[in-house]
């Protein structure tokens, strides 16, 4: 029965993720023809032939010339192919960027999330169980801080602190880890400490949180009424409960990531995918800033679709209406 | 030993002065400086704090301090601004979405779905390429961004608040739809309104300097926060006081609202106290 | 003989308001074998009564003073290693908030092993075969099927019969149950009261039995203490209390029962409402609703006195009634 109605449940949120993503090309599509600037000029470039038939012949290629609804159309279908487009700027095909670029940025994204998983989890359970204690009182200085503090802060201060004053670390930059390892740690160590400072914050909040509404459950309560130690308590009782939400929102959090880190990527020259739709929208390399944040959101929406699955698979609790 | 839990602490004081002193600034920012922020002096170029400038100047001589507490009117309409627009198009949606259910909650929540499936700064900076950069159109950018969160965060109050014994009095009662709606259902739903609003006020703030930060901000040279940030970037091996300025009055009015709206939250719904 | 003596129990609890005395200065004895009953409205310390024996208040918000000694030994004086031997093992309790109780992410038969393994050393498959027979003697239809179920899976009833098997898998000598019923439909409630019942007379287990509902209590108790505001006003056997009520406010509380073959226009309720602990009046903490008080009660709160043998009632005017 609850098989059935699980099925059922993934059904319909594989349903509303398939409209969601309709709407969210639609929206990509409408938000690039919206912004200004003519395509077909940066295509030709500002040396090239702007003769009538040049033109003409440009837009009819690219397919500028048909009526919007089918232009969304061509695109959509080019895009379930995986084909992106080409770039303006070099020609090269926007899936090969985007992926390469991706790997780039999700290489940061899990060394930071990793970081901060392992910090977050014990200082937020600490802090939940001991609420009031000197430790949780640290512990919440530091997220109330670092929730505040803007990321390029953070980063404007390690530089400050790690290149500027001491000098041991350079300040931006990248380079992969296939073609120097030593290099790719050190120029990841700032913009990972960076995230990785604020996702400690959001997850020890979090984590905190959900260890203090479990500790004060009637579950944990029956749990020491049966004379269990502490630690059974705290393992089988409060880390259980807590484990399938925090999946989830770790997933939730990795997905927002993606092409959040735009700030830090810019800021240390990580060449990642934020910092490429940050170069593409500067240089108005539409086919580029469409396929990248097209990537993202459909990642986005998949992630979600995937941890919402998995929470109800997780917990038997969750009512599927 | 036991002690009394108490209401009001100190961080919440300490909030509320930075945010009064803020609001200060932005109705009588002469009260602070007697600088121009648009006067440029090329001699007194990227100094250092001194006495006669307590934060330095930046590349053109002009006062640091005085360009933040300048500054602090277009990063307070742009964060108060983006939370009333969000909160007239979010309450709404979350209403209609929450009461009638069914088709209309479905098709108002994918959209807002589809919003929130892109991080919230880089759907920013994709609808900062369709407009000329202005305060008005940062409201709006942000706004687009963040108006989801709150009409998902009202929805899900009215689906509780509806099955709610008094609610259903009014319906028994023969009270009209909508009254319920906007009476009864949405004046139970404005504690987390205002908590949401004011967080939201701190989130405008800190996407609107991350855009200054990546160029996409106010352009010079009027005063802003972020703008000061982007500029000041380049400098930070000259005059390091230039980009901590911004950076920590940032820091310190984005904590304040935090603060402010965790101390509401308590204040407007003890359940969720911890 | 007294298997349980709570003696001048004092439970203070931080709260918003400050700090309130949710338990002032109980003294109770629990006999081998006896079903003892606490009565009263909500919020007038039966609960807290039960949760400072079982040390189940966090530490950090509460502060219990007195003795509450089992087996002769003080329980409030040891350590947090000691009192889990007791708990679950030697004293078990049970709760009201039956949806809420069990830890939906284990089965059923996880939650009942646990304390067996803990407390006994039990291997896996023994506790397991344990926990499918205490299923089954709690009137748990199909055990060895329900033993790898999920709680979300089973009723009100169903549950708090789960919580009664994991209460009674280490056979406790004293169960406390804290308004065992009283989230459960009336069929369930009698169901669950014979299955006490018959726990009882099978392992001879002493029983705290925390209500409200004073028909529960009358039908199963063998003495009972009711309290009012943190303090036990009136203390006896059921005879006692249900045939010579003495305190205005036990007088009140039997007075407002419905009585089936006898029609009222109106019920009775006593006047007034129940003081919060954080401003109670000073003297008898009754006196506001009381008909008959006068200045003296308003003073000093009365002392319990021994109106009968075994039968105790705080209050002055106790003899001069009718």
């Amino acid at each position: 029965m609850r098989f059935t109605s699980t099925l059922k449940y993934i059904c319909r949120r594989l349903l509303m993720s398939i409209a969601v993503l309709f709407i969210v090309t639609v929206m990509i599509f409408v938000i690039v023809r919206l912004s200004p600037g003519d395509p077909v000029q940066s295509r030709i470039g500002p040396y090239g032939d702007y003769s009538a038939e040049n033109v003409a012949r440009i837009e009819a290629e690219m397919g500028l010339d048909k009526p919007l609804p089918v232009q969304y159309g061509i695109w959509l279908k080019d895009c379930l192919k995986g084909n992106l487009g080409v770039s303006l700027r070099n020609g090269a095909s926007v899936t090969e960027i985007v992926m390469e670029k991706l790997a780039v940025s999700v290489e940061l994204i899990i060394v930071s999330i990793i970081f901060a998983v392992i910090i977050s989890i014990p200082l937020g359970i600490i802090s939940g169980i001991k609420s009031g204690s000197p430790i949780d009182q640290i512990a919440s200085v530091f997220s109330t801080g670092f929730l505040a503090m803007p990321s390029f802060c953070t980063g404007l201060l390690l530089i400050v602190v790690l290149s500027v004053k001491l000098n041991i670390l350079p300040a931006n930059g990248y380079v992969s880890f296939a073609e120097n390892p030593m290099m790719n740690i050190q120029f990841l160590f700032m913009p990972a400490l960076t995230l990785g400072l604020y996702l400690i914050a959001v997850l020890t909040r979090f984590v905190r949180s959900e260890t203090m509404e479990v500790a004060t459950s009637n579950y944990v309560r029956t749990a020491r009424a049966k004379g269990l130690p502490s630690s059974m308590v705290n393992k089988r009782y409060i880390l259980k409960n807590i484990t399938t939400t925090l999946v989830t929102v770790v997933g939730i959090e990795f997905a927002t990531l993606l092409g959040g880190t735009v700030i830090v990527e810019q800021l240390f020259g990580w060449s990642g995918l934020g910092w490429y739709i940050c170069q593409s929208v500067a240089n108005r390399d539409y086919p580029a800033v469409q396929g990248s944040v097209l990537v993202i959101a459909v990642a986005f929406v998949l992630i979600n679709l995937l941890m919402d699955i998995l929470y109800v698979i997780l917990d038997p609790r969750i009512e599927l209406e | 030993m036991l002690k009394k839990k108490s209401k009001i602490n100190f961080v919440t004081i300490f909030a509320l002065i930075i945010l009064a002193v803020v609001i200060l600034m932005v109705i009588f920012p002469s009260l602070f400086t007697s600088y121009d922020p648009l006067e440029v002096n090329m001699e007194k170029k990227l100094l250092n704090p001194c006495s006669e400038h307590i934060l330095g100047t930046d590349e053109y001589g002009r006062d640091i301090f005085c360009r933040i507490v300048y500054g602090a009117r277009s990063s307070v309409s742009v964060g108060l601004g983006t939370a009333l627009l969000s909160a007239l198009l979010g309450v709404p949606l979350g209403l209609i979405a929450g009461y009638y259910g069914g088709v209309i909650d479905n098709i108002i929540m994918r959209i807002m779905d589809a919003f929130q499936s892109f991080p919230s700064i880089l759907l920013a900076i994709l609808l900062s390429t369709i407009f000329e950069t202005s305060v008005f159109s940062l409201i709006l950018t942000i706004s687009a961004v963040s108006f989801p969160r709150f009409a998902k965060l009202v929805r899900g109050n009215v689906l509780t608040i509806k099955k709610q014994d008094y609610v259903l009095a009014a319906k028994v009662a023969g009270v009209s739809k909508p009254y319920i709606l906007f009476n009864t259902i949405l004046r139970n739903c404005m504690s987390v309104v205002v908590v949401q609003f004011s967080m939201l006020t701190a989130t405008a703030i800190l996407i609107e300097a991350g855009m200054s930060f990546l160029g996409l901000g106010l352009k010079p040279p009027a005063p802003a926060w972020g703008s000061m940030l982007f500029y000041a970037n380049k400098y930070i091996n000259s005059n390091i006081s230039y980009i901590l300025s911004p950076t920590f009055t940032i820091f310190l009015v984005v904590l304040s609202i935090n603060l402010l709206g965790d101390a509401l939250r308590d204040l407007l719904d003890p359940k969720k106290k911890n | 003989m007294n298997i349980l003596e709570i003696k001048n129990l004092t439970t203070k609890l931080s709260s918003d308001r400050g700090i309130v005395t949710a338990v002032d200065n109980v003294n109770l004895e629990l006999r081998k074998g006896e079903i003892l009953g606490l009565v009263g409205e909500s919020g007038c310390g039966k609960s807290m009564t039960a949760m400072s024996v079982m040390r189940l208040l966090p530490k950090n918000q509460s502060q219990i003073e007195g003795e509450i000694l089992f087996d002769g030994k003080d329980m409030l004086k040891m350590s947090e290693k000691q009192v889990n031997e007791i708990r679950g093992n030697k004293i078990a309790m049970i709760f009201q908030d039956v949806m809420t109780s069990l830890n939906p992410l284990m089965t059923i038969g996880q939650q009942i092993m646990e304390p067996m393994m803990v407390h006994k050393n039990m291997g896996k498959s023994q506790a397991r075969k344990e926990a499918i027979e205490l299923l089954e003697a709690v009137g748990i239809p199909m055990p060895e099927k329900r033993v790898d179920e999920y709680p979300n899976s089973l009723s009100g009833g169903m549950r708090q019969r789960v919580m009664i098997a994991i209460a009674l898998s280490c056979t406790p000598e004293i169960l406390i149950a804290d308004e065992p019923t009283t989230a459960l439909d009336v069929t369930i409630q009698a169901q669950i009261l014979e299955l006490m019942k018959k726990i009882r007379e099978k392992y001879g287990t002493s029983i705290i039995m925390i209500s409200h509902d004073l028909g529960v209590i009358s039908e199963m108790c063998d003495r009972a203490a009711v309290m009012y505001c943190g303090n036990i006003v009136e203390q006896g056997t059921i005879d006692q209390i249900f045939e010579n009520p003495t305190h205005p406010y036990t007088r009140g509380l039997l007075k407002s029962i419905p009585v089936l073959d006898k029609k009222v226009d109106e019920l009775y309720s006593i006047p007034g409402i129940v003081p919060p602990l954080y401003d109670l009046p000073s003297g008898c903490k009754f006196a506001d609703r009381c008909l008959r008080s006068c200045n003296d009660c308003t003073e000093k709160l009365p002392e319990l006195r021994e109106i009968e043998e075994g039968h105790l009632v705080r209050c002055i005017g106790g003899e001069k009634v009718e």
